[in-house]
């Protein structure tokens, strides 16, 4: 049959070469041989019978090759061929090959990298089945985009909705787990027990909530993340059916999540059922603070979905709340990645330049070797090698150094993401791996990178005059020169954008580092300590526990001055309320301010300035009459020509007269901006909101000392209460740990910038010193004829600043236009800062200049002889 | 001298079918016996032919014995295997049907 004698063929042409080979140039031999015998027998004589039949054969060489070129397997044999030609070439010039390698892989580990980032937290998004179904709603006031929903609004529309499948709700949650160790305060959310289902994940071990435990109640149950049941379970799977106390109330624990889920986020450690109709939801049943997840039913449109949004969201409101909410469904997809979005486009941008430039590099190299390689080519095209052959055999020898460089890249991304993980302090990084697309892509990039660097050489290698070459000028031809020098033009342009861009994130971090929080945050230590409900469960206890805690930590040695608030600054907590003015128009439907319970001195401790009236003191105690400080900005909005101190104000049901101003803070992060701010005794809260508002207390201490303080606080509150579980902090490290985003990405575009930079400069290096060489005898010439070497170094150095100021002329025009996808993450500058824009391409001109002094030198150091009688 | 006509792929291995279908040949006889056959119309190189020869071979076509030529020269004598000769009638058959259709088509007018 065909195939089988194809396949006896092809086995023959690959394992049996040597025979084929024989044989054939016996065949053709014997050819020769006979056809001048024929023609002898012709008439003509024997010389010119030989010379007749091997002009009728047209070239042993060339008709083997023929031959061979029908042959099955040809082609794979000559892939094989060039491959291993490749190889040994490629070890010939280990230099040479190891640059390309390495600056390869820099280049596509780094796109990799980000890829892989991209990827996990924009690309692929949640894990969950149909994930494109799910949504977040939200929502939206004048004042804030994002503002959660009311139990009573919740209900609402879960009983109205025609477009989700299924609703659930769910709200952060911290309780003390006692009995299991040392006690412990783990975040939890407390969920509806649909929740589970409407992420259809459900828990590895044991079962997800039922119906049943969302009555109030049924509720003690409790679901485990995989990692709280690693830590105090040692993971054994007969905790199910076990308890687990929490904040002194026993939990039934009925399942333990797998290990990739977490979710909101991974800082979640337990899911308990939500009862709304349980006195912990019906006590507020108006307050915003439920997160809504849904999931759509199958072929909602997102219009469609806006419509129901925007009919419901009209009658799910109370018609006496005047604010204008409209609701917003986001998918959810687009809520995980948050705030990461624009930052990674923007690196996955920048790292695509590196890799350009990188690309660039290595065409550059890869030119100056076909350079070097005229000659090699040129002979073995004379030895029959077709033009084809050649380019074949100068792309095989790309891809290799391309296949090696995406491998070494590979390694380095893997490297790069675990030291991300590791040190980035960014939690939402930590679902970020290296899967197939990433490994796809990486594999796409070597490729493209191949060719782009591979094709351009190869081109202009095939096509070597056999003259030119063989007669060994070095010369080279202006086209090649004229390429290198458009490719350093590029990569000077690439680093030119990609370091303004550096530069302008370096100056936004430096001005968000060095914005004014409002108050001293150096030599603070802070002291979280939590009330817990069964220990603490009236209000008169936590108020009697925060009097003899903060006389115990005043009484510290060391402690200058030490207060109390329960929102802290920067401590990731917050509390808004609407309030009202005395004898304006009722309440102003937008106006919300931020209510800060705090102790006397809590002002003076953190360094807020008072800017009129009194701080609080002891005897605005909770029999007292109200009293408030506002900040400045609520003072100048509320009474904009008067003083405020003595007016009234209130966020709940009793009047409070101010009795003093203070300056504005920032209350979560430094780019925010101050908002209206309302001071309260901590004892005067009301007993209601207490309970939910005001149980967590964080001491804030003020001490020249700080760490021998910090060692004793903890000490001082269990003096009180052995089971309260106390987090000591600075509060430097808190608002430093707001910078870390802006700071992880800060540090990734720096290192992308320098890693660009230094290619960039090893590609003037590279050029200019080419340059040298090939002028070589007409700097000789030069020198002889009086030139000094300050000219010579003039001279070279003058090449140089062409290339570099052209180069860096073209990347601000590209660096102006691209800027402008940097402003949602600049802060404090614009994306066309001037500073940046004069600077940086000032910077860059000296460097590129240096870059090119060390051939220039070497241009000096030429021996006019030696020089004139070279080549 | 009749004008040479350069051979159509496909044309060259029904030739050499042809060629090979009385006895078996080596190559220099199978480029004189298409000449011979073609009364001198088709001459074959042997840039073409042995390529189309090798070809054949792997295909199954053909097959290869080492042997002596006419004055005892070693030379390579290809013959057709059996289903070198169903590929020789197939490729007759094709070649009449397409030749009689062209002929028609020419004598239209």
């Amino acid at each position: 049959m065909r195939i089988f004698s194809s396949l006896a063929a092809f086995r023959r042409n690959l394992f049996g070469s040597r025979k084929v080979e024989r044989e054939l140039a016996e065949e053709v031999d014997s050819y020769l041989a006979l056809s001048t015998e024929a023609k002898m027998r012709a008439g003509l004589d024997e010389s010119a019978a030989r010379r007749a039949a091997a002009i009728e054969l047209g070239g042993v060489e060339q008709v083997k090759e023929q031959v061979r070129e029908v042959r099955f397997g040809h082609f794979l044999e000559t892939r094989w061929q060039d491959l291993r030609f490749a190889f040994r070439t490629l070890r010939k010039a280990p230099v040479f090959s190891g640059t390309v390698v390495l600056v390869l892989g820099i280049g596509i580990g780094s796109t990799a990298l980000m890829f892989a980032l991209v990827n996990s937290l924009l690309l692929r998004g949640p894990s969950f089945p149909e994930a494109e179904r799910l949504c977040m709603i939200w929502q939206k006031i004048p004042q804030e985009d994002r503002v959660s929903f009311s139990p009573n609004e919740f209900t609402a529309w879960e009983k109205q909705s025609e477009v989700f499948q299924k609703m659930a709700a769910f709200t952060g949650t911290s309780l003390t787990i006692s009995g299991r160790g040392e006690p412990d305060l783990v975040h939890g959310q407390m969920v509806t027990p649909s929740f589970f289902e409407v992420l259809r994940v459900a828990p590895s071990h044991g079962r997800a909530f039922v119906a049943g435990e969302g009555t109030p109640g049924q509720d003690h149950a409790v679901i485990l993340s995989h990692g709280l049941w690693r830590q105090k379970f040692g993971s054994r799977l007969e905790v199910l059916g076990e308890q687990l106390t929490m904040d002194g109330k026993a939990y039934n624990i009925v399942g333990v999540m797998p290990e990739s889920f977490g979710f909101p986020d991974h800082m979640t450690k337990f899911w308990v059922p939500a009862a709304l109709m349980g006195p912990a939801f019906q006590e507020h049943p108006d307050a915003h603070f439920l997160r809504v997840l849904a999931r759509l039913k199958p072929g909602i449109s997102p219009e469609r979905l806006q419509a129901e949004a925007d009919t419901l969201g009209k009658r799910v409101t109370d018609p006496a709340d005047k604010t204008d909410r409209r609701f917003i469904p986001v998918e959810l997809k687009q809520v995980l990645a948050g705030n990461l979005r624009s930052p990674l486009l923007v690196l996955l941008g920048a790292v695509g330049f590196l890799l350009l430039i990188a690309c660039a590099n290595v065409a550059n190299l890869t030119l100056a070797r076909a350079q070097a390689r005229r000659s090699e080519m040129a002979l073995r095209a004379a030895l029959g090698a077709s033009r084809r052959r050649l380019l074949a055999q100068l792309l095989t020898e790309a891809g290799v150094l391309a296949a090696m460089g995406g491998t070494l890249g590979l390694l380095l991304a893997q490297w790069g993401l675990g030291l991300l993980q590791r040190f980035a302090n960014v939690p939402e990084l930590s679902g970020a791996q290296i899967d197939g697309r990433a490994l796809g892509f990486v594999v796409l990039a070597s490729a493209f990178c191949g060719l782009l660097f591979g094709l351009g050489p190869a081109c202009s290698g095939s096509r070597t005059s056999l003259q030119n070459s063989l007669s060994g000028s070095t010369r080279s031809t202006s086209g090649a020169t004229g390429a290198r020098h458009a490719l350093v033009f590029a990569e000077v342009a690439l680093a030119a954008v990609l370091l303004i861009g550096c530069a302008l994130m370096l100056r936004s971090f430096v001005r968000l580092v060095q914005v004014d929080p409002g108050f001293r945050p150096s030599n603070v230590v802070t002291a979280d300590a939590l009330m817990s409900e069964d220990r603490y469960p009236a209000k008169s206890q936590m108020v009697a526990f925060y009097r003899t805690a903060l006389a115990n930590v005043r009484n510290l040695p060391g402690v200058e001055s030490a207060a109390l608030i329960t929102h802290l600054p920067f401590g990731g907590n917050d509390w808004g309320n609407s309030y009202e003015v005395e004898g304006q128009s009722a309440r102003e439907p937008n106006a919300v301010a931020q209510i800060r319970p705090v102790s006397p001195g809590y002002f003076s401790t953190l360094g807020i300035p008072l800017k009129g009236g009194t701080d609080f003191s002891e005897r605005d105690s909770e029999t007292g009459a109200g009293v408030a400080i506002v900040s400045e900005l609520l003072a100048r909005r509320s009474w904009p020509n008067d003083n405020a101190v003595g007016k009234k104000i209130r966020y709940g049901e009793e009047w409070l007269t101010v009795i003093g101003v203070c300056g504005d803070i920032k209350h979560g992060t430094l780019d925010e901006s101050s908002s209206s701010t309302i001071y309260v005794p901590y004892p005067q809260v009301p007993a209601e909101v207490a309970q939910f508002a005001a149980r967590d207390l964080n001491f804030v201490l003020r001490s020249s000392s700080p760490g021998a303080v910090a060692a004793e606080v903890r000490g001082a509150i269990h003096a009180l209460d052995p089971t309260m579980v106390v987090s000591v902090n600075s509060l430097e490290a808190l608002i430093r740990e707001s910078t870390t985003q802006p700071r992880f990405r800060t540090w990734l575009i720096g290192i992308f910038s320098i890693l660009a930079l230094s290619l960039a400069c090893l590609g003037i290096y590279g050029v200019i010193a080419y340059l040298v060489t090939q002028r070589y005898k007409e700097i000789g010439i030069r020198l002889a004829l009086g030139a000094t070497r300050a000219d010579i170094l003039g001279l070279v150095l003058g090449r140089t600043f062409q290339l570099a100021v052209a180069g860096i002329a073209a990347g601000l025009l590209g660096a102006f236009f691209l800027a402008r996808f940097l402003d949602t993450i600049l802060f404090g500058i614009t994306a066309h800062d001037p500073l940046t824009f004069v600077v940086v391409p000032l910077g860059l001109v000296a460097i590129a200049l240096l870059a090119g002094y060390l051939p220039a030198r070497r241009a000096t150091q030429v021996d006019p002889v030696t020089s004139l009688r070279c080549e | 001298m009749k004008k040479k006509i350069d051979l159509l792929q496909g044309t060259l291995h029904l030739l050499v079918l042809q060629a090979l279908a009385p006895q078996p040949l080596h190559g220099l006889g199978i480029a004189q016996r298409i000449n011979q056959i073609t009364n001198q119309t088709f001459e074959v190189k042997p840039g073409s032919l042995f390529p189309a020869l090798h070809r054949m071979e792997e295909s199954g076509w053909l097959k290869a014995n080492w042997g002596e030529s006419e004055n005892n020269r070693r030379a390579k004598f290809y013959s057709l295997t059996s289903a070198g000769r169903r590929q020789l009638e197939r490729e007759t058959e094709d070649w009449q049907r397409i030749s009689l259709g062209i002929a028609s088509a020419l004598g239209a007018n």
